[in-house]
């Protein structure tokens, strides 16, 4: 592999190493890069455990006032729907956590693979989601002017929930997106033979967002949909 | 930090990898068949419980925590505990709210004097003597 032209000074051979492809001059060493960039990443992770927190936060006060509406709107999700999107996106942190692992082989032909996989996974699960959405449509079930109750004394708490359900799930899916839409850049880039052993970092980085993702839904799910699980079945 | 010329990268075994995804499954699995179960609060603990194991456990391995230097571990850290921090403060908050419980009464301006009604929900001296303008 031809060696890196992003040094235009002949001393760069002054360094005690090479510069190798996907250095960025600011840094001392590669590892110095990395380092810097994962703790960059788990810094911006933190921020994003404060903006979900908050929505968490919110569902937990309003779960203690309205506990009996929380229960039965709970009740009327999809547990099966709900419970194959954990899987699809648990299985997708699989294959995102396989496409680092590749990457710190430098093999970028698995790279891609395992990009693929994980992107078709997440589609899988915005799919999932949208049928779950249209439902709640179809049921009156979306938060406004058209929600509709049969239970007159849980029907404020109920909807309730369905703010605090479309609220985090739909940050939720909106954060998919997004993951979606950089693993398509990264899958570019894998076909461009971008990544070897010793530049791995935004391969990496890509994968604590995503993997942060699937925690998210760790999270989401109990707590909204196995909340009024045990009532028996009201689908 | 100086030993970098010669960055040793753990790379991560499969099976490792895909060890945790079963465990994660198992863990998932478990969580249903506990919530179908009518255990008072003990669901929303066991829930909980096994949710914070299996986000550990997406954190420590598959987010390789477990080979990252101290500072990005601290990072990570970080974030759990100001989370804690915001829901322990918020929940000690709404818990003393005991007003707030009461539906007729949300919204309205809580009384400070312990002693005093709740009824007694007179304009609150909350509006202290407002600097004059």
């Amino acid at each position: 592999m031809a060696t890196h032209a992003t040094t235009p000074n002949a001393h760069s051979d002054d360094h005690h190493h090479a510069h190798p492809p996907g250095f960025a001059h600011q840094f001392e060493d590669i590892g110095q890069q990395l380092d810097s960039t994962t703790l960059g990443m788990w810094v911006f992770l933190a921020q994003e455990i404060m903006f979900f927190g908050g929505l968490f936060c919110g569902y937990s006060i309003y779960r203690s006032l309205m506990p009996a509406g929380f229960e039965a709107a709970s009740n009327h999700l999809n547990v099966p729907l709900g419970f194959a999107n954990t899987v699809v996106l648990i299985a997708s942190s699989l294959t995102m956590a396989l496409a680092v692992r590749a990457a710190m082989l430098g093999d970028n032909k698995w790279v891609l693979r395992w990009l693929v996989g994980t992107l078709i996974l997440g589609c899988m699960f915005l799919g999932v989601k949208i049928i779950e959405y249209s439902d709640k449509f179809e049921h009156h079930l979306v938060p406004g002017y058209n929600f509709q109750w049969a239970n007159a004394a849980e029907a404020p708490g109920a909807q309730m929930f369905y703010v605090f359900y479309f609220t985090m799930t739909g940050m939720h899916a909106l954060h998919m997106v997004i993951g979606a839409g950089l693993l398509l850049y990264f899958i570019y880039k894998a076909s461009k033979n971008t990544y070897h052993p010793q530049y791995f970092g935004p391969i990496e980085n890509m994968g604590l967002y995503w993997h942060f993702v699937d925690i998210v839904w760790i999270f989401l799910f109990p707590l909204l949909y196995l909340l009024g699980y045990h009532l028996g079945k009201g689908h | 930090m100086a030993s970098h010329s010669q960055h040793e990268h753990h790379v991560p075994s499969v099976a490792h990898y895909v060890g945790v995804f079963l465990a994660l499954m198992v863990l998932t699995a478990a969580t249903v068949g506990v919530a179908s179960m009518d255990l008072g609060r003990l669901n929303t603990i066991v829930a909980l419980s096994v949710a914070g194991f299996k986000a550990f456990l997406v954190m420590y391995i598959f987010m390789e925590l477990r080979h990252a230097p101290s500072l990005t571990r601290l990072a990570a850290l970080s974030g759990v505990v100001f989370l804690a921090i915001m829901l322990i403060m918020i929940g000690q908050d709404y818990g003393a709210r005991t007003v707030l419980h009461d539906p007729p009464n949300w919204g309205k301006t809580l009384p400070i004097d312990q002693n005093a009604p709740a009824a007694a929900a007179t304009p609150a001296p909350a509006a202290a003597p407002a600097p004059a303008h």
